[in-house]
């Protein structure tokens, strides 16, 4: 008979098997390859902190054969970027992927990576599971999954599959102040879109530097520090020492509510800042910009 | 099937495992583990558990304490082959696995002495299995040296050797059959 123990076993390795033939081995840095995801036909998905040359970069598939690719581009918010190899003549078909309601805490997941010729494997457990949230650097992850797993080379960017073989999200060590953590697939699906059309994320740009002011007892505001002439903030007409009380109506006292405000979704449109200049109060409409890659790079 | 068929697997394959594992002493501090590899009589251990000591204390899970030889080591695989005169035949052999290759995912177990707790239990899955050393995500711990890494079927697959970068290293099976035709 066989035990269930075996049944697990079998399991886990035939789903170790079945995804590692995605995993690839991504030569972007010096001395040991991090791990890459191939996500889509000629598309593989890794950790952006592990690329760390964007020129001369090649990955080894799981049949060992190398390819040249070609970074599409970076997003240090989610810590993901993805990578473009020619289309292979036998495309691996479409990931199976879990839906974000099936991660949960205490489920049993496998790590996955290829630092290397070889596939690598941890097992570990799913131990927390949290509500939306926004990274240090500025990214939306849908849900924040932690876990609990041992981290070894080629952990990050790898995926993180659980025991039916189905991928859950991209593995990172960077995003949690160094535990394990998974960037769930719909995340990683809404930012390789946003990669693959414009070579980064949009993010809202205004072109202000801003200080929380208080403007009585009551109420705080944003002052002004410092102004992009060229920027959207700039063109429209946002002076320095203006306190922004409000953007389209909704008060903010801090500058992560503007943050919150400037979503990819706003890239283009109208804002209209409430403000108080030289005691009285005022509105200037300006056009939310992308944020520029100079600010991008800083950011990173 | 239940959980609790799982966690009676687990332990039935730990007990199969404890009746081929010794302990190791060479001297009162020194402890490790060893495998009872074939007959009664022919036990395989780390070489860096018997150091340069030409014999040791063999102590049996039903309880009974030999005296070992040293026959061989190996520094260079960390093997030590270790002939005890006196033990039985009902003295059971591991059983091993057979060739079929070690998955990346598949579940293994240690078992081991470590600070002096007899016959203790890890579990986790081969992490990447290589021709030197089958590298097995589980924590391991200073007693678990010379005694085995085993399949989900409670097959022995290796010796434990060392603990490196938080991976449990051990000696394939192949080569410690290497070993003992040199």
């Amino acid at each position: 008979m066989v035990s269930m123990l075996q049944t697990l076993s079998d399991n886990l390795a035939t789903a170790a098997e079945r995804v590692g033939r995605r995993v690839v081995a991504i030569r972007a840095r010096r001395r040991i390859p991090s791990s890459g995801i191939l996500w889509r036909d000629g598309v593989v998905v890794t950790a952006q902190h592990t690329i760390q040359r964007e020129e001369d970069i090649v990955i080894t598939l799981s049949d060992g054969t190398d390819a040249p690719a070609t970074l599409v581009g970076r997003d240090p918010g989610t810590d993901l970027a993805a990578l473009r190899l020619a289309p292979t003549n036998a495309p691996p078909g479409p990931l199976d992927v879990a839906p974000l309601e099936a991660i949960r805490a205490g489920s049993l997941v496998l790590a996955l990576g290829r630092p290397g010729a070889e596939l690598t494997a941890a097992l570990g457990l799913v131990s927390a599971v949290g509500e939306p949230w926004r990274t240090w650097h500025g990214g939306r992850i849908d849900r924040l999954i932690r876990l609990d797993i041992g981290i070894y080379d080629g952990f990050s960017g790898g995926p993180l599959v659980d025991a039916e073989g189905r991928v859950l999200g991209v593995n990172t060590s960077t995003l949690l102040r160094g535990a394990p953590t998974a960037i769930p697939a719909a995340t990683v699906e809404r930012v390789l879109g946003q990669l693959l059309e414009h070579g980064h994320v949009p993010t809202g740009y205004l072109g202000v530097g801003m200080q929380t002011v208080a403007l009585s007892e009551q109420s705080t505001g944003l002052m002004v520090m410092s102004v992009d002439p060229a920027g959207p903030a700039g063109r429209g007409g946002v002076l320095l020492g203006d306190v922004i009380t409000a953007i389209d109506d909704k008060a903010v006292s801090d500058p992560a509510d503007v943050l919150a405000h400037l979503d990819a979704g706003q890239v283009g449109k109208p804002a209209r800042l409430g403000l108080v200049r030289a005691g009285q109060s005022t509105s200037v409409t300006v056009t939310v910009g992308d944020r520029p890659i100079a600010e991008r790079r800083r950011r990173r | 099937m239940s959980t609790a068929d799982l966690a009676s697997d687990v332990s039935r394959a730990a007990d199969a495992l404890r009746r081929v594992t010794v302990e190791i002493r060479t001297n009162r501090r020194g402890l490790g583990a060893g495998v009872v590899w074939r007959e009664p009589r022919a036990i395989v251990t780390n070489a860096h558990v018997v150091g340069t000591h030409q014999t040791c204390a063999v102590h049996f899970a039903d309880g009974r304490t030999e005296e070992g030889r040293v026959v061989r080591t190996n520094e260079n695989r960390d093997l030590a082959l270790i002939e005890v005169a006196g033990a039985g035949d009902d003295v059971e052999a591991a059983v091993r696995r057979d060739t079929t290759p070690l998955r990346a995912g598949e579940v293994v177990l240690a078992l081991g002495h470590p600070f002096g707790m007899s016959g203790a239990l890890a579990i986790g899955v081969v992490h990447a299995s290589g021709e030197r050393w089958i590298q097995a995500d589980l924590r391991l711990a200073p007693g678990f040296s010379g005694g085995p890494l085993a399949d989900a079927a409670g097959r022995v697959v290796g010796i434990n050797a060392m603990v490196a970068h938080g991976l449990g290293l051990a000696v394939p099976a192949a080569a410690v059959e290497e070993f003992l035709r040199a």
